[in-house]
């Protein structure tokens, strides 16, 4: 069954922290995802979904399995880094994919398994690629990832602990390159998700119903008149649509130029130790996100306001969980931190 | 795939660890070592970065999801198509012969794994029988493994097999992250130009580590060294000789490392630290273990990482091995327990309700730790294999890891193809072609067996009764629930929560995954009124009931907390406490892991919750002795296979 393209992400009311974390994450593939948290029924998995007509072409190694980007010479795979040892690489430009991993899948499909065809046709043992591969520079989505299975989580933290997927299992001994953006959706009332990978998303956001009528009202009002004729309602998005990818391109041209200074490095470092974070994790995270931020915004210098708007995003799950306390964080202390640095 | 590695010398801060690792380089025979850190302190990072210090000997990657085949080796196919032969491809172990072997999250490989490898490098070899192939292999190698405690422990047994230890820590101070942050982008926006700034000192460090190898066979121990490293071991109380030896090999690596061929004092000293933190026991101790738990070490070792902060912090002179480790089996008096002020401060808060302060329940931190509490798995069931972890479960599914094949039973959809061509691949010259390489007949083919972590159910029995309210004791209670469901939560464990008041019982929690759910319930629970404990047991049936018609398999572990004072009986006439007693019996009758927690305080005790454990067949915990600042760790003894 073809599916007839998805709900425009333009189109999508409100949720914009949503919205706004899911464009950084394509303006900026290095940032390292988002987990977004929500009831049912918030337009979580609809966002993500529509992502996919945002995304840029960008330039990949012609022939590439892994796609790997001409450009990075360090993190190609095996078989590029022989191909083209002295040689340039063919280049062709390939759209980022939204690549969905299932609640279901097994280990195997994901990290990649025998070729059992070639194996049978032609006695060799060789690789196939499995849902990592093709998630190397791109989007992994996993839809409900707190309720995959443990060891599937066991091995998405362990390549993307490295972007590397390092395969030895059922006559196999393979690595490739897998650095992907994860995504996550969660209803928080069906289980909590373990914290080790709660860690790796980058960014984290609470989404919730709206709760304004007269906005509920045009929700529904786009919705049915998507389901009812598509065609129409996507045409009448194109410009929307076409802008918003023009918006991200730029901020995307302007993220290599954006510089970072001491001051605001410093402000995040104190903001972590302020809020007795695990790890170095945030900070880091802190001033990818701001740095994006600010290509996003359009200027090339991160300010505090940056650092501010980038604490909402990148901190609330990495707090220490205290007892009894509900997951409504005190903004206070981070904003002292950075007003202070005034 | 090549990798490119994070320079080890740009590493910041993180002496100890980048010590521990030369350490092992160096020499091979003090043990290997487990890094053990919590999630983004640059474990992972330090370790791999290791990788290019030892330009000249292999180093080989274990992913958690490697299955037996590619670990131990296994009948090499495409040979056995070709010609016929039957020849080993070699496994990982045999690729890591005289080099490391690298093992990240190590917690979360398979036990059986982790322990075959352990043994094989103490044993420096191991039979293979795997696909008719039957030769006994030499391999000698390292091994250096990364943890991350919150994702569970390792078992004693494994841990203690690890000559040294350490902890890596996230830095505290504004410089050393500012120049974390400035490094580590630096790195990503341009790993190359990055390594190269870094080569000079990556290269200085190479030629130490080459030099400190080509020292050490001439490093000699003087018999006073050894008495030292004897003394050393004495009073951390280790177990076995173990220790003794990994002391001697660290320090003569320490003497290397220093250019020096024969062992100082300081030497040793310098190793102590890595070699005994993860053993260092108290004197004489009992674990409060059951007996058929043979192949389980004393229970502190499962918290060790927890306990090495004082002896990185502190220098360490020889009090402070001799001091008692912070952990104790809960039943054990904790009166000569020097050192930890936090139980004895609590100790005062729980005789004085003043002192127990809302602040306690909130400085609930992850960081403390605490005696492993035991439930006693029931008589009839076997003790699980690799405790300390989520429960394993056998899947008839299609879903789980697939941990090994074998010839199935009855018709099968779910093929391992791999162990069918192993199988089918010796006999392919003599069988005739049809046009495939290879010709798979029925008997070939072979199965997959699963295995899926199913994690286990904890019942929370509360008595929720005026009794509960007095002198802040609910708190407590609270705290202390608190923290098994933390461990829950990292765990992926289910929790359900039963409370009994005033004249009912009510299920105050579905068995759910949900933890948050349960911390909500739990922070809302009302206390007052009377003690309906025949009421609470009874409701605590129905729902043992409901959840064995869903699996039968699962064991649900009862926790109930209550002083055992009934003063509400089941009917008009009937006696509480007997009411209370007999249904007891009856959950004590369906073998479930059970414990109890007494609340009861005051001059005078009845003692009749610990009656009731007896009944029940229960471990029996006093909450008083349970102390609120140390984690709360509940040991996967229970859950039956």
């Amino acid at each position: 069954m073809k599916r007839q393209g998805t709900f425009p992400f333009t189109a999508i009311i409100g949720q914009d922290t949503m919205k706004k974390a899911l464009v950084l994450n394509v303006v900026n593939p290095k940032l390292g995802g988002v987990l977004i948290q929500g009831e049912k029924g918030t337009a979580k998995s609809t966002a993500v979904r529509a992502l996919a007509d945002l995304l840029p072409p960008r330039r990949c190694i012609k022939g590439c399995r892994f796609h790997c980007d001409p450009d990075d010479r360090a993190n190609w795979c095996d078989e590029c880094q022989e191909k083209y040892a002295t040689e340039e690489p063919p280049v062709e430009l390939l759209p980022m994919k939204v690549v969905e991993l299932p609640v279901s899948a097994t280990e195997d499909r994901v990290v990649g398994t025998l070729d059992i065809e070639t194996a049978i046709r032609e006695g060799k043992r060789s690789f196939e690629t499995g849902i990592l591969a093709d998630a190397n520079r791109n989007i992994l989505y996993v839809d409900e990832i707190n309720l995959l299975d443990d060891h599937v989580v066991d091995v998405l933290l362990d390549s993307a602990a490295m972007g590397i997927n390092t395969v030895e299992r059922e006559g196999i001994s393979y690595s490739h390159p897998a650095r992907f953006s994860l995504v996550g959706t969660m209803n928080p009332e069906e289980g909590d998700i373990r914290p080790q990978l709660l860690d790796r998303f980058a960014l984290s956001v609470k989404v919730a119903g709206e709760q304004d009528p007269e906005r509920r009202a045009e929700i529904i009002k786009r919705r049915l008149a998507y389901e009812a004729d598509p065609e129409p309602f996507l045409e009448s998005w194109k410009d929307e649509q076409a802008k918003e990818v023009r918006r991200i391109e730029r901020a995307r041209k302007l993220l290599s130029e954006v510089t970072c200074s001491n001051d605001m490095l410093l402000l995040a470092a104190k903001i972590s130790i302020n809020l007795g974070v695990d790890g170095h994790r945030a900070d880091i995270t802190l001033i990818k996100t701001a740095e994006t931020i600010a290509a996003v915004a359009g200027h090339t210098e991160v300010t505090k306001e940056d650092i501010r708007e980038a604490s909402r995003l990148a901190l609330p799950h990495r707090m220490r969980r205290r007892p009894f306390e509900e997951q409504n964080l005190d903004w206070t202390e981070v904003d002292k931190v950075i007003d202070d640095e005034a | 795939m090549k990798r490119n590695l994070f320079p080890f010398a740009a590493v910041c801060g993180m002496e100890k660890p980048k010590e521990a690792i030369l350490l092992t380089l160096v020499n091979p025979f003090a043990g290997g070592l487990l890094l053990s850190g919590e999630k983004g302190t640059g474990k992972s990072t330090l370790v791999r970065s290791a990788r290019e210090l030892l330009a000249d000997a292999p180093w080989v990657e274990v992913p958690i999801s490697i299955t037996e085949d590619r670990l131990f080796g296994s009948i090499d196919t495409e040979e056995a198509i070709r010609s016929g032969h039957k020849k080993l491809l070699p496994g990982l172990i045999d690729e890591a012969d005289q080099g490391l072997l690298y093992m990240d999250d190590v917690n979360l490989l398979r036990d059986d794994l982790l322990s075959a490898v352990l043994n094989i490098r103490e044993a420096g070899g191991y039979r293979l029988e795997r696909d008719g192939l039957s030769e006994q292999r030499d391999a000698s190698f390292t091994v250096l493994a990364v943890m991350n405690p919150d994702s569970g422990t390792l078992p004693a047994s494994s841990l203690d097999r690890f000559g040294l230890f350490a902890q890596t820590e996230a830095a505290q101070d504004d410089a050393t992250r500012l120049e974390i942050i400035r490094r580590v982008l630096a790195f990503e926006k341009d790993g190359l130009a990055f390594r190269s700034q870094w080569a000079g000192e990556t290269a200085k460090l190479q030629a130490q580590v080459q030099q400190a190898r080509r020292v050490l066979p001439t490093v000699t121990v003087s018999p006073a060294m050894m008495q030292l490293a004897a003394v050393y071991t004495l009073k951390a109380h280790v177990a076995g000789h173990r220790a003794d030896i990994y002391l001697i090999e660290a320090a003569r690596a320490e003497a290397a490392l220093a250019g020096r061929s024969y062992v100082l004092p300081k030497d040793l000293e310098k190793a102590a630290e890595f070699v005994l933190p993860h053993r260092m026991r108290k004197a004489e101790e009992q674990p409060p273990q059951p007996e058929e738990q043979p192949q389980e070490e004393p229970p502190e070792n499962q918290e060790q990482d927890r306990q090495t902060p004082d002896n990185q912090q502190e220098s360490p002179d020889d009090n402070d091995f001799a001091r008692p480790p912070q952990e104790e089996p809960p039943q054990i008096d904790t009166e000569d327990h020097e050192g930890n002020d936090s139980t004895d401060a609590d100790h005062s808060g729980m005789a004085n309700p003043q002192g127990a302060s809302r602040e306690r329940i909130d400085a609930a931190d992850l960081r403390v730790h605490m005696p492993p509490m035991w439930i006693e798995p029931a008589k009839t069931r076997k003790p699980k294999k690799g405790s300390g972890k989520r429960s394993l479960t056998i899947t008839d599914l299609s879903q789980g890891r697939y941990v090994r094949a074998e010839i199935p039973k009855a018709k099968t959809t779910d093929i391992a193809f791999d162990a069918t061509l192993r199988a089918a691949a010796p006999y392919q010259k003599a069988r005739p072609s049809n046009g495939c390489a290879v010709v798979i007949r029925k008997e070939d083919v072979r199965g997959k067996i699963r295995e899926k972590r199913t994690g286990n159910i904890f019942l929370f029995v509360v008595d929720a009764s005026g009794s509960m309210g007095a002198r802040e004791r609910m708190k407590t209670v609270k705290g202390v629930i608190f923290k098994i469901l933390l461990d829950a939560y990292q765990k992926r464990d289910r929790v359900g929560m039963i409370a009994f008041r005033k004249n009912r019982a009510e299920v105050l929690l579905p068995v759910t995954r949900s933890v948050d759910f349960a911390q909500k319930k739990l922070a809302a629970m009302p206390t007052g009124g009377k003690t309906p404990l025949a009421k609470g047991l009874l409701k605590t049936e129905d729902l043992l009931d409901m959840l064995y018609r869903q699996d039968p398999n699962q064991d649900p572990v009862v926790i109930l907390i209550t002083d055992g004072r009934a003063t509400r009986p089941l009917n008009k006439d009937t006696d509480p406490v007997r009411d209370a007693m007999e249904e007891a019996k009856r959950i004590g009758r369906r073998k479930l892991p059970v414990a109890v927690i007494d609340t009861e305080s005051g001059f005078v005790k009845l003692g009749l919750a610990k009656k009731m454990a007896k009944v029940m067949g229960a471990s029996y915990y006093r909450v008083d002795k349970i102390s609120e600042d140390q984690l709360l760790h509940i040991w996967r003894t229970t859950a039956g296979a």
